[in-house]
């Protein structure tokens, strides 16, 4: 690999993980070697500069009054109560911030929940041992066990083992509330879809009812497992792509049904 | 009193009303056929959002153009197209709305340049896209998505519909609630397959430092690979069961990196060949299986 | 309820996406003034044409496009070069990969980049490169969506990307090297003075 192609690849493939190739010319060139380098501070500063930054209060004035005068806003401008957030959102802006909404408040519950997770990963290394093909270790099923090499005689192989390892002694209580926010956001919105939509017997309606279905049998599974084992990350990482999954589909439903009635 | 219509020739009279009326609500059914050509240049961009139902086919040609040709019934689908530069933008919506079983459709069939750029949209129809070569995003409510000898940057989200994804290239990412999704004789770099209910069926070859990642939450995860391929293993699944049948040619990890199995699911590490690439299967409750191919 | 003309929905779409729209013109524009004439401009333009909005793409996709299409026009008004995102120019092969200027010191960024001069240096980006690393590596777009909102497709917001980032490298280096030829000029000045 040359450096034009070190340069191709960062174009297509971005600052992510990088090929063997590009790693094993990257270990002998120091110019890309800086201009990766300095390609991640220039991210990582960027990354500082705020997405967002409040704009002064003049520019709704001017703006609303612009727009009064050309008759776009048909009644005065309302103070706005303030209302509990699902108010706003169902009173004012109901599909397009359902997705957005929903999804921004599972990235929080998630990010939250992420950081305050204990580790489900023992403190020890996983002990490893040689396993007989006809013993298989305490947690691997029959049907995986038998394995038919014949580990050297010289070292230890890495065959893996299930022994099941000792909860780590300062295991956090977690926090259900994360999950059940988000379990409960859904639901709530799930509530709030129109009975036309749901009644909708339309091909596309049918479907999206079969999945919504789907969804919430298997959001279901996952709770119900998680409940009894709070530290399988596998199982939470599926629970959590349902809540998303759903998150789109109820969007996706309330889009159909506004365009369609 | 005399009739003053002859029973006989009110039959007739009544035959050809009923016959016209019939003829001409078949002939004001009978859906509208439209071909629109548009000159690009390079690497176009084609953006249909088929809101109604209806069949979306895409192929390629030599020829510095999309044409665009739509069959749908102009009493019912609102078609608008667009272009803007090298950007062709096509919306078919329904006119009124859909209160009846019987949904609007809007079938199109594109003729594109091969780099072009596509992003589709539609509820239940098919999509099929062959010999494309530039990047795509196609998505779809309950259609299935055919792609044949497609390569680019490849996104696919279905709700329910299905993906077959036929010596495609590139990097694939699906995603899914209820669809399946098999990729037959692939040369992909970057797979990523995802589906609550779906099954997953791999047949292909695993490209030397390509990443594949396949996760199903209840349906089967299958993976089919060659004698000649090189690829570390991963397969976790926390309800289901793993069944390897491939166990000849799984070799115990040859990189010294340590796998940390969760103690909540059952988990298969192992090497063929080299371990140049590096495979994930994941499924909540369903099986995943491991073959190699004859 | 926006598209009925109701004012307190309007309102309530300027709070949910004034913050990102405004931080956008500011990143493009570079002064606070413009970049509130420009937000007002984008926000009119979406008012006008909710009506319209089909559902097509996300609201928030829509907005940024309308964004983008503002700044842009009003850029190209100003004369200023614009790269066109249609184009695709083959990789140069003697230009491609890290220039190194013969008997340059090795002009690392890394510590030598800062918000202010990174600042400074979007600024001096080609309107195309600047949109397309705002929304990138500032805003956190992914590419699919800034094709979206640019009206490119995903491979040009990539080499767009990739563009900018070389050419802020080649902005920074500037700005280290004429950092150290003031500092080496101070202290001249002073050893001179001291004499």
């Amino acid at each position: 690999m040359q450096c034009k192609d070190l340069a191709h690849v960062l174009e297509s493939e971005g600052l992510g993980t990088l090929s063997a190739e590009a790693r094993e010319h990257l270990a002998s060139c120091l110019d890309c070697q800086g201009l990766l380098a300095d390609f991640h501070s220039i991210v990582a500063v960027a990354r500082t500069i705020p997405a967002e930054v409040e704009p002064p209060a003049r520019v709704w004035i001017s703006l609303r009054a612009r727009l009064e005068a050309e008759g776009l806003i048909k009644e005065p401008v309302e103070v706005m109560e303030s209302a509990s957030w699902w108010e706003s959102v169902r009173a004012v802006f109901r599909p397009r911030s359902l997705a957005g909404a929903t999804a921004g408040l599972l990235l929080v519950a998630t990010t939250v929940y992420m950081t305050r997770r204990p580790s489900s990963v023992p403190q020890a290394p996983q002990p490893v041992a040689v396993q007989a093909p006809s013993a298989p270790g305490p947690q691997t099923p029959a049907n995986f066990g038998a394995s038919p090499w014949a580990p050297p005689a010289t070292a230890a192989v890495a065959t893996r083992t299930h022994t099941p390892a000792a909860l780590p002694s300062k295991v956090k209580e977690l926090a259900p509330s994360p999950s059940e926010m988000a379990s409960s956001t859904l639901s709530q919105a799930e509530m709030d879809l129109p009975d036309m939509q749901l009644a909708g017997n339309s091909r596309v309606d049918a479907s999206l009812r079969e999945n919504l279905k789907t969804l919430n049998e298997f959001i279901a599974e996952c709770e119900q497992h998680l409940k009894q084992n709070p530290q399988d990350q596998l199982a939470r990482e599926y629970l959590y792509t349902a809540y998303q999954q759903k998150a789109d589909l109820l969007a996706a439903m309330m889009e159909s049904g506004r365009s369609e009635h | 009193m005399q009739a003053l219509i002859n029973p006989r020739h009110s039959l007739t009279a009544w035959g050809a009303g009923i016959f016209l009326f019939a003829a001409s609500t078949a002939i004001a059914a009978s859906p509208d056929h439209q071909e629109r050509h548009f000159a690009v240049k390079n690497h176009p961009v084609v953006m249909l959002q088929n809101i109604v139902n209806g069949r979306i086919e895409v192929r390629s040609s030599k020829n510095a153009e999309v044409v665009i040709s739509s069959t749908a019934d102009a009493r019912k689908v609102a078609l608008d197209i667009e272009q803007v530069g090298d950007r062709v933008d096509i919306n078919a919506s329904a006119l009124q709305p859909s209160a009846q079983a019987e949904d609007p459709e809007a079938d199109f069939q594109l003729t594109v340049p091969e780099q072009t750029e596509l992003q589709l949209k539609t509820q239940t129809g098919l999509i099929y896209v062959e010999q494309v070569t530039g990047d795509m995003k196609l998505e779809s409510v309950a259609g299935d998505i055919h792609l044949k000898e497609v390569s680019g940057y490849i996104i696919v989200k279905t709700t329910g519909g299905s993906l077959v994804c036929t010596l495609c290239s590139g990097k694939l990412e699906f995603t899914s609630i209820s669809g399946n999704a098999q990729v037959l004789q692939p040369a992909l770099a970057n797979v990523s397959l995802m589906t609550t209910s779906g099954n997953i069926l791999y047949d292909g070859d695993f490209i030397r430092t390509g990443i594949y990642s396949m996760k199903s939450g209840r349906g089967l995860v299958e993976v089919r690979f060659s004698g000649n391929d090189s690829f570390d293993l991963n397969a976790q699944t926390n309800l289901g069961t793993v069944d390897n049948q491939a166990a000849d040619f799984l070799k115990p990890d040859t990189h010294s990196t340590r796998h940390i199995a969760s103690r909540y699911a059952h988990s298969l590490f192992g090497t063929v060949g080299q371990g140049l690439a590096k495979v994930e299967l994941s499924s909540y409750s369903g099986t995943i299986r491991i073959l190699k191919r004859n | 309820m926006a598209q009925a003309g109701n004012a307190a929905a309007f309102e309530y779409l300027y709070q949910l996406h004034s913050r990102r729209v405004y931080a956008l013109c500011l990143r493009m524009v570079g002064n606070p003034a413009d970049a509130e004439d420009l937000m007002q401009e984008a926000f009119l333009q979406l008012y006008r044409k909710i009506g319209t909005f089909r559902g097509e793409s996300a609201f928030s996709t829509w907005l940024h496009r309308m964004t983008v299409n503002v700044v842009l026009m009003r850029l190209r008004k100003k004369s200023l070069p614009t790269d066109s995102l249609e184009e695709t120019l083959e990789p140069d092969a003697e230009n491609s990969g890290p220039k190194r200027d013969v008997g340059a010191p090795d002009l690392r960024l890394s510590g030598a980049v800062d918000r202010v001069n990174l600042e400074r240096s979007i600024e001096k980006l080609p309107p195309g490169y600047r949109t397309v690393f705002v929304l990138h590596d500032v805003q956190g777009y992914e590419h699919n969506e800034i094709a979206g909102i640019m009206g490119c497709s995903v491979g040009n917001s990539k080499s767009q990307l990739h563009k900018a980032r070389t050419r802020l490298r080649e902005l920074l280096q500037e700005e280290v090297r004429e950092q150290a030829r003031e500092e080496r000029k101070a202290a001249k000045t002073q050893t001179g003075s001291l004499d």
